[in-house]
This record gives structure tokens, sequence and C-alpha cells, in this order.
């Protein structure tokens, strides 16, 4: 027996099964993955009958995973990763599926690697979602699968991803008429396009009976504009909240989103766990996008997160809007030198009582940096730092929260972000530099754009003077976000809030559920 | 190929630019640095390999003959898509209208001075026709088209629809802002669209407004057109047939 190169394994007929070649170990994302394995694993489907995996760098230098298939099932790139997430982990899983109709051979007859495509990096492969609930859900999955001729259909699909187009959304709804004894409007199609939640148009307790959302709370949930769904930061906000939903007025709706109420602790273990359950309960208030978002301090990153996996999940997200929340490394500070001399002014200007407490202050701020720094245990929070809101009674939850977004990385975002700010930067200020009117949100977010300034410190954003002032730039985000689909003109209108320099905002539109007259029609 | 239409208001000829592309050839070569944000958005949202290329094909062609007739890089289009789905050019002159449709292989993009509509189907039986009737069409259409035979009701089937969605594509609101079953475009070419419920609505708007032609295409297909002008031109059983047009429901 001599090495060939190829995995083999044993069955208990005494026969070889061949399982892929071993020579093509690769590294992603610090796991070793078996190319092998993977093409296996996918060529165990009768569909499929040749893959080939590689691992290309896409136009960001980051590492994928690409999958070329050839066979019946090449197109379904869903069906495909639903199944490769059965076999493999998922690390191992592909971010991309190239179908192939042939695989590119070298004169010898072996596949010619280097001659296999780019996949197309902007068009990402979705996540599969989850299985039909519940008789209604199950008995619509099997009209749209007979119509689409599709073999497995989630609850979150769109029809119109799924290549429904409107002769087909025809049928579907004669289709309905005689196995629910429902009529249902075409319109409808258009505006409850998943299947979840046409099978709530069909039966509307089910949402009300099997699924509850307590993280969702209407602050006000009447009014005909898009209703904003506000992640807060620490403390009770809900009072708050009523404020700023008066000042909205009558034709705003307002959700709070409580990552409070998430109760299990898994949900609360990262962000991007946190953003998961939330966007799961606004979808059940919501089924399908725009999703108008806001977050404050602590929410800030989590409606953040909640933008991405909206975007990825295909949606549109016309507003996020971050209050008082700067991009990483923002308001950036100036250097050492500056930073000490501004200390020292601030330290005077306090007066001789209150000086020397805030230069200990600092220094131990400092101290504990620069432990950190060489890898000494350091407590996480300063006794005396300006945490009095974390020492009242935060609950688990937010207690988590607030841990795990010091370990969020804020991804690039592609959606259009509106920044809010305070006037006054309070202690952090102080040897900070802001000259960036969308506090640094650009390098991560193209489309960020300045929206106001509100004044006071962080903590008192939301208190009730503020009210009206935050009302109105909300309602200028709301605005501009509507403009954005529209692709009407730049400007909202103008609510007194503070003036602040405006960039041009692309006047593309992030319409994805109405296909009415695009193609597809 | 350009469709003179008998449509134009008080005796000015309309042209309709048409050009037709074949979805699954080519794509390999686009360019797909030209799509934007929400055109690559809705590309990606697409399951399956097969219909994100003819999306991407589409787009990518569609930019390239408008960017053409404006002078513009394709890139730098501003295609914008309103409140109701219709796509647009946010461009300051004189209107381009366009719309754009596919069944199968086959694109179509119909551009015109006044709003347009275009929408094709590829002939061939359709599945359940006698619920898609009842679903699609108003009365007087059904009795229409049950007093034909088997193969020809498909045929006719097809014209209305594709007139029907022309009509609602041209008016903007596209199939979520009106019922089809409620829209009486008949089988006359050309003919009008007008709102069966609401005769009043429909005087101000489709009545008034939309002008269907229905033409036999290349490669077994049907095609329809619709335009939007401010005259009210020729009502259904004047006999004002154009050049490329014929009549409706051929056998």
């Amino acid at each position: 027996m001599y090495r060939t190169g190829d995995l083999v394994t044993w069955l208990a007929d005494g026969s070889l099964r061949h399982l892929g070649r071993m020579d093509q170990q690769v590294k992603v994302r610090g796991h070793r993955i078996e190319l092998g394995e993977i093409e296996s694993a996918l060529e165990a489907r009768d569909d499929i009958s040749q893959c080939v995996c590689l691992v290309r760098k896409d136009p960001a230098g980051e590492a994928r995973l690409v999958a070329y298939v050839r066979g019946r099932g090449a197109d379904d790139h869903q069906a495909l990763l639903a199944h490769a997430r059965q076999s493999l982990p998922d690390y191992m899983v592909p971010q991309h599926v190239v179908a192939l109709e042939r695989l590119p051979l070298l004169p010898n007859g072996k596949i010619d690697r280097k001659a296999l495509p780019d996949p197309e990096w902007a068009l990402r492969t979705q996540a599969v979602s989850e299985a039909p609930l519940g008789p209604v859900e199950e008995g619509l999955a099997r009209i749209w699968a007979e119509v689409l001729k599709v073999d497995s259909i989630g609850r979150r699909d769109n029809f119109f991803d799924l290549g429904g187009h409107s002769l087909a959304a025809m049928r579907v709804l004669s289709r309905i008429e005689k196995t629910f004894d429902r009529k249902l409007r075409v319109v409808s199609l258009f505006e409850a396009p998943t299947l979840e939640a046409q099978a709530r148009l069909i039966d509307p307790s089910i949402a009300v009976t099997t699924r509850p959302a307590p993280a969702v709370v209407p602050i006000q949930a009447s009014g005909r504009r898009p209703p904003i769904f506000f992640v807060s930061g620490y403390g009770g906000p809900i009072l708050l909240l009523q404020n700023l939903a008066r000042e909205l007025g009558a034709n705003q709706p307002l959700y709070l989103l409580d990552f409070a109420a998430l109760d299990q602790d898994a949900q609360t273990a990262t962000i991007e766990a946190a953003a998961r359950a939330l966007v799961e309960q606004m979808r059940l208030r919501q089924p399908v996008g725009p999703y108008h978002l806001a977050g404050y301090s602590l929410g800030a990153p989590i409606v953040y997160e909640m933008g991405q996996q909206l975007l990825a999940a295909g949606e549109d997200v016309p507003m996020l809007a971050m209050l008082d929340r700067f991009a990483p490394g923002h308001p950036r500070p100036p250097a050492f030198a500056r930073r000490v001399v501004l200390h020292l002014r601030e330290a005077l200007a306090r007066g001789p009582r209150a000086a020397l407490p805030y230069l200990a202050h600092f220094t131990r701020r400092f101290g504990r940096r620069l432990a950190s720094g060489l890898g000494l245990p350091v407590s996480p929070h300063l006794p005396g730092e300006d945490l009095e809101l974390l020492e009242l009674n935060l609950d688990s939850a937010t207690r988590r929260l607030s841990v795990a977004s010091d370990h969020y990385v804020f991804q690039p975002y592609d959606g259009p972000l509106m920044f809010i700010r305070v006037a006054d930067l309070g202690d952090h200020g102080i040897g900070t530099i802001e000259d960036d009117p969308v506090g640094g949100w650009h390098e991560l977010a193209p489309l960020a754009r300045p929206i106001g300034v509100v004044p006071g410190i962080h903590t008192t954003l939301l208190f009730p003077e503020n009210a009206r002032l935050v009302a109105g730039l909300l309602t200028r985000c709301v605005a501009l976000a509507g403009n954005q689909r529209s692709g009407g003109p730049d400007d909202g209108p103008d609510d007194g809030a503070a003036p602040v320099p405006r960039r041009p905002a692309s006047s593309t539109s992030a319409s994805t559920s109405s296909a009415a007259a695009d193609i597809g029609a | 190929m350009f469709l003179t239409t008998p449509a134009a208001p008080a005796g000015l000829s309309l042209q309709i630019e048409c050009h037709r592309f074949d979805l699954d050839r080519g794509s390999a070569g686009l360019d797909l640095s030209t799509l934007d944000a929400r055109e690559r958005r809705r590309a990606g949202a697409l399951r399956f390999e097969r219909d994100r290329r003819r999306y991407v094909t589409a787009h990518v062609r569609l930019r390239e003959i408008l960017a053409a007739r404006l002078g513009l890089a394709p890139a730098a289009l501003p295609l914008a898509v309103d409140s109701q789905g219709k796509p647009w050019l946010n461009l300051a002159g004189p209107p381009c209208h366009f719309s754009l449709s596919h069944s199968g292989n086959s694109g179509w993009l119909a551009i015109a001075p006044v709003p347009v509509g275009i929408d094709v189907e590829q002939l061939k039986p359709c599945a359940g026709l006698p619920d898609l009737i009842e679903a699609a069409c108003t009365p007087a259409e059904a009795a229409a088209l049950l007093a034909l035979d088997e193969d020809g009701r498909h045929r006719a089937f097809l014209t209305l629809w594709t007139r029907k969605e022309a009509a609602l594509k041209a008016w903007g609101s596209g199939l979520g802002g009106i019922e089809p079953a409620s829209l009486d475009v008949g089988l006359a070419s050309p003919g009008r669209a007008c709102n069966r419920h609401h005769p009043a609505l429909a005087l101000a708007t489709l009545v008034t407004a939309v002008e269907v032609i229905s033409i036999a295409a290349p490669g077994a297909t049907r095609l329809a057109f619709a335009l939007v002008s401010d005259d009210t031109g020729p009502g259904p059983g004047q006999d004002r047939v154009g050049p490329g047009a014929e009549p409706g429901c051929p056998r």
C-alpha cells in the first residue's frame, strides 16, 4: 500500500469509500480545513455530479470558501448550503456557491483550478431560512413549492426572491383560495412577500397565539408613518421614550426593542446574538422591511448589528440612526503631550478643591491602560469613573451586553447611517478632538450623514427638555429614509435642529420587495 | 427595433424604442460594477443562480442602453425606484421613460417619450388556466375567452395578461396597485385599459390614458405595450391598427 493522497474510509462490508483528496488542507479564519471533505459532502447529493472547493480572496482581501458545483441541483444554493450545514461544521460551510455547466480541465484531464471564475463577490449566498411552522405555513409552503417548482421553502423566504413573477403570484392566490377558502388581494403578496407573513394573512391568529414578542414594547403603536424601532441604553427608558413618542406625533409609531426582556443568557452573550433575537421579535411585529432603526448608547452597536443582519438577509434598512455613538476610535485623541496639557488646564479651571481628584482620576485611568497594555490584570471599571448609571440596579442582560459591546467588531456597513450627537462630550471630551461631523462613521459606512447636535451630555440626550429636538431629528431621519427609497430630492424638512454640514446622500434606493414594475414582474 | 404607435395624441406618432436581449448568453463578460447597491442587493437576494444571472444581465444591459442614449457612464445613471416599485431616471431634462420585462431567457426593454409599460410572456400552455381566468379576468374578458377553443384560449389569455401587466406598469402602480381582475383591457388592438369597478376613477386615469397594443413577438412570445398620454386617444373598436401591431387574439 502506498500513499495516494486520497482520503478513504473502510466500510462495514470491507469496501473502501472515497472521501476526497487529502492534500488540499487549507487554513481559513484559524480553522484547518480539508477541502476534499467539503467536496465529498456536496457530491453526496444525488443532484450534484461534481464539486470543487477553493479558498479565494475576496476584493477586501478576506479568505472565502467557494464551492463550484455541477449538476441538476447546482442552481439551488440555499438547498446546497442547508445540506452542507447538516454534514459539516459551520466553519467548513462554503460562503459562495458557483454553478457551472462544466468544470474547466487541464490537458491532462485534471481540473484547472486556476481557470475557475471568481464568484460574484457582491452577491452573497443567503443562509437558508427556518422550516415552515404549523399547518398553515406548511400548506402554504406546498403551494409555493408546486407553483415555483422549488424543493425546500423556508418560512422567511420571499416569494419574489424565489423567482416568483406575476403570473405565478396569480396561481398562488387562486390556490390559496381553494385550499384555505380565503381570498387574498394581489397587493397582499407585495406587502407580505414572505411565507410567514402570508400565512398570517390567511390566519391572523397565528402571531398572537403562538409567537409572543416580549421584547417589542409598543410606546405608540398607531400612525401611518413607518414605525421606528428604538434600542436604548442603560436604565429604564420607557418613560423617556413616552416623551419622545408624544413629540413625534400621533402619526409616527414608535417601538422599544427592550434587550432586558431577552430571557435566555445565550441571547445576551454577544451583540450579534442580541441583535438576532431582537430582529426575530421585530419581525413578528413587522415581517418585512423597510425597517427604520434607532439606537442610543449601548443600543447603538445592537441596532448597527441588526442593520447588518437585515441587509445580509436582503432586507431594506433605509434608516439606521446612531444616537451619540461615535465610530470606533472616535472621538479621536490628540497626541499624549497635548492631552496632558488639556487635562491640566481643565483641572485648574475646576478650582483648587476639584483639581486634585480630577487629576488622580485621569492618572489612575492612564495607569490602568498602561497595565492592561502590559498584560497585567485590571478591574473592569475604575471606582468613581463616570459610570453612575452602571451602578444602578442593572439587570443581568444589560450587564452582559455592556461587557459584550467591548468585544463587538463594527464591520463596514452598506446602508444609510444617520448620526446624532450631543454638544458636550463631558469628561470624555477633554483631550479628545472631534473634527468629523459624522463622528468617524464615514470610514465604515460610506452613506453616513450628520443629522444634528443635541445640547447637554450623553446621559441627558433623552431627557424631557430634549424630547422635542430629538423627535425632530428622528422625523428628519425618517423623511430622509423615505427620499432615499423614492429617489426624490435629497433634502428633508428642516426641523430647526442645530445646523451641521450635510453630505449628499446616494440616490439609490434599497427596495427589495417591490418587484412590481421591475424585471421579474 | 422601433415601433410606431397609433396611440399618439393629436396626430403625433410616438416611437417606442425596443430592445431584446438573451438573458442566458454572455453574462460572463458583464461588468457588475455598474450596478448600484439596490440592484446588487436585489440580485443577491434571489435564491437561484439562473434568476440572478438574468436579473444582472437585464440590469447591466438596461444601464448600458440608457447611459448610451443620455451620454452618461452606465454606473452614473441615476436609476431610482419610486414608492410603488417602478424604476425611473432621476434626471433633469426631457423625460426618458422606460420599462423592462422578461420571460424565460428573453429580456425586453421599451423606451418612450411618455410613460410606457412592456410585458412579455412566453407562449406556452398555461397550467391551471380556468383558475387563472377566474382570478385575473373581468367577467366580459372571461366570457370572451370561454368562447374560444382550448388552444385559442391559452393564447388569448396570455395576450390579455400581458396587456394588463403592461397597462399597470405604464400606469406605475404595478400589480400591487390595482387588482388585475378589475382592469378591463379587452382583446382588440389597439385598445384601452379601464377600471371596471371605479369607472369615475378610470375616466380620470386609465381609460383616458392607457393605450394597449399587442404584437406578435419573435420566439413564440406574447408582447404588449402600454402608453400613458394626456390625450384620450382612440377608443376601442376604432380601426387604428399601426405597423407592427396585429389584432389581438391571433391564431
